[in-house]
């Protein structure tokens, strides 16, 4: 008897239906292979969305127009705006530098500071060249204090403002912070607070840029709070920022300032 | 949003993630059905390497359909279209085509026990299947095993009608002649 070729049709057909068989694995890598660039399912990035809004946040409030800086900045930083008033007042002549301030180590109580401060700023933003303006604003106990305050003509104030106001920074609003003891020479502006180092920035270039240093010093200041910090920038020269100082843990490289 | 374990999605859920070029979701895909396919494909090819050649095509053609799949009709049913498509694709590629000219049909049906072609099992017959010449082979399968008729097969495999309806008959031919043999040696062994 022979089979119809219906039913020889319907038998291979039956029969072949469900068979299977396991592919070789370099299969599916051939395919991925043609199919390109996958993408890989994520999470949405939460982490890198905060961080890059922590960092534009950042960036926008450190990053104002040099003019109003001071002004900006006395509501949010008190300290910093001591800094400039004590930096005036106790002016060490010419040298920028820190160590030149023996400044006595004076805690002034944060209050009398604060006030100086506020009435500081007002003096200071409006000019910083006006010396015995200047003089004048910060009345203070706390200046007054300093045996150098005294000593020092104005004029060298302002030039010497810029710089020394960088050193007294960091913690306190206390403008006479321990300068000294902080200033290891070469880094008094790299120690300094970022924040006092932005300001600082600004009294001293008016005409300088707001570079590019300067910011990232601000955002890593505020998360870096070690002496060192991760990664310091500073001026060379003229509106130029250039890297001073690295600070990795195990890494540490700092410029040293004349 | 975390990606779960494959049992826990839906064949929908999954296609979805493909359409959106997920990898992972991909690779769940062809695990699920690449050994059936893999089973359509050996019909058509002469051994397992050029069926699994087929296969790669075939699922790159997959994804790269998957945006036109909607939903209708089976997935599964789909996917073997495609496959088979791919896999006419690759023989045309890689054989010549035998220009068959229509012969007219040998007069003598060839015996073949029906009851015991019934104990030959799929791999005997896949077995027969691949011992078919590939012009035949793709006929024989087109038509028996997928469905299409001689009209369609004409398009998919690029021939005539005429043509189609010669190697068909001329497949079925062969094959019991082939299983004529196998239950020779059947009986032999039943003894």
């Amino acid at each position: 008897m022979s089979m119809p070729d219906k039913n020889m049709d319907e038998l291979f057909r039956s029969k072949l239906e469900g068979f299977e068989a396991e592919p070789s694995a370099n299969v599916w890598a051939g395919i991925s292979k043609q199919l390109g660039a996958g993408k890989r399912r994520r999470v949405v990035p939460i982490w890198s969305i905060a961080a890059s809004v922590a960092l534009f946040v950042a960036a926008g409030v450190f990053f104002l127009p040099k003019a109003k800086v001071q002004n900006v900045h006395q509501p949010k930083n008190n300290k910093m705006v001591s800094v400039v008033k004590p930096a005036q007042t106790k002016v060490q002549p010419a040298t920028p530098v820190v160590k030149n301030i023996t400044v006595a180590p004076v805690q002034t109580s944060a209050t009398p500071t604060m006030q100086i401060a506020k009435n500081t700023v007002k003096h200071v933003s409006k000019t910083i060249g006006s010396k015995s303006f200047t003089n004048k604003g910060a009345p203070d106990a706390s200046t007054q204090d300093q045996p150098q305050n005294n000593t020092v003509p104005q004029p060298e104030l302002i030039a010497a403002v810029a710089p020394t106001e960088k050193p007294v920074s960091s913690q306190h609003v206390v403008p006479d912070v321990p300068l000294l003891p902080k200033a290891t020479v070469a880094e008094t502006p790299v120690l300094a607070s970022v924040a006092t180092n932005s300001n600082t920035k600004q009294t001293r270039k008016r005409h300088g840029a707001f570079t590019l240093g300067d910011l990232i010093n601000n955002v890593v200041g505020a998360v870096d709070k070690r002496a060192d910090k991760v990664i310091e920038f500073s001026d060379t020269d003229d509106d130029q920022s250039t890297i001073t100082g690295i600070n990795l843990g195990f890494v540490r490289i700092k410029k040293e300032k004349k | 949003m975390i990606f779960l374990p494959p049992k826990h999605i839906s064949i929908e859920e999954l296609i979805v993630r493909c359409k959106k070029g997920e990898r992972k979701a991909q690779e769940q895909l062809y695990k699920q059905f690449a050994s059936k396919m893999l089973g359509v494909c050996l019909r058509y090819a002469t051994d397992k390497m050029e069926a699994e050649d087929m296969l790669q095509n075939g699922f790159v053609k997959v994804f790269g359909k998957l945006p036109d799949y909607r939903g209708e009709g089976s997935f599964e049913g789909w996917i073997r279209r495609i496959m088979v498509h791919s896999a006419i694709e690759y023989y045309r590629k890689h054989h010549k085509m035998l220009q068959v000219v229509d012969m007219e049909e040998s007069g003598h049906e060839i015996p073949v026990n029906a009851v015991a072609a019934e104990r030959l099992d799929a791999a005997d017959l896949m077995a027969l299947i691949q011992q078919l010449s590939p012009g035949y082979r793709m006929v024989f399968n087109l038509y028996a095993l997928e469905g299409y008729s001689h009209k369609e097969i004409a398009e998919i495999a690029g021939i005539t009608e005429g043509a189609s309806k010669s190697q068909l008959s001329r497949a079925r031919a062969i094959l019991k002649e082939q299983i004529e043999k196998m239950e020779g040696k059947g009986y032999e062994y039943a003894r």
